[in-house]
């Protein structure tokens, strides 16, 4: 796997991460995160969900860095930010019962015409000046 | 009300701040990448430890986990003085700043066609957060 594709499943990666961690932190019971609570941090680090999507979220952003060496950034960060958009929409609505409103739907139907696009581009690879 | 529009443009402002903070993160990631050349998932998979931490020992990559972490910072700051809906479509245009960055610095050269695809990621990520009346 190489360039936009990496990209592409780091994006998901990333996106799947962020409402893993919102559900764990609901099904810790917390509705209010305090980032100096240690009880909540305790409450957090025992939940499943929560742990899955700090893994994911921190194993998506390496698979980015190591895009990023592939090809340019200008077109890698827009393609794994938009691709990780589209995920925390999903799945918001199927885990957190976030609804998908057709103003989301015509959204998520844009950054795929823009991926495709980014995507498609050859010159992705293109060697960037080294320093 | 003059004071609700003047605290809407202030945050907005703290958010553009935010947006070009974390814009700038991610070709600085791959500035630490460089010295390293191209690298693969195999590389990675042969030589975990070395390779990672020949990434994370690079000045660039320090300064880009900073500009992360201020960003979030910045990014809260502008939540909190307004409301999300206001804050989360100016994050888009992270992807302008990435763009600026690196085509000044790192000299890439971005084609009309991928001006055009990062416009409509950008134009994509404010319908898809921006409030309905």
């Amino acid at each position: 796997m190489r360039g936009p594709m990496l990209a592409i499943f780091a994006g998901t990666l990333i996106g799947v991460g962020n409402p893993l961690i919102k559900f764990g932190m609901q099904t810790a019971g917390i509705s209010e995160f305090l980032f100096f609570s240690i009880s909540q941090w305790f409450a957090l680090i025992a939940n499943g969900y929560f742990l899955l999507g700090m893994f994911s979220s921190m194993a998506g952003i390496g698979l980015f860095i190591i895009s990023l060496s592939q090809g340019k950034a200008s077109v890698l960060n827009p393609i794994s930010g938009g691709v990780s958009y589209i995920f925390v929409i999903i799945l918001s609505g199927l885990m957190l019962a976030e609804l998908i409103t057709l103003q989301k739907i015509i959204g998520m139907i844009v950054i795929l015409l823009g991926i495709s696009l980014l995507g498609g581009s050859k010159q992705w690879n293109t060697k960037s000046s080294q320093q | 009300m003059e004071y609700q529009v003047f605290t809407a443009v202030i945050a907005s402002l703290i958010a553009l701040l935010a947006a070009a903070l974390f814009g700038i993160a991610a070709p600085l990631f791959k500035q630490s990448t460089m010295k390293l050349g191209e690298i693969t998932l195999s590389a990675v998979k042969e030589k975990p430890r070395e390779t990672i931490s020949r990434i994370i020992k690079n000045k660039f990559f320090l300064v880009a986990l900073v500009l992360q972490l201020v960003g979030g910072l910045i990014f809260w700051t502008a939540l909190s003085l307004t409301e999300v809906t206001l804050v989360v479509p100016i994050m888009s245009s992270t992807y302008v700043f990435t763009a600026l960055y690196s085509k000044f610095v790192l000299n890439e050269t971005i084609t009309g066609k991928e001006a055009i695809g990062i416009l409509i990621v950008l134009v994509g990520v404010v319908i898809l957060t921006f409030p309905v009346a």
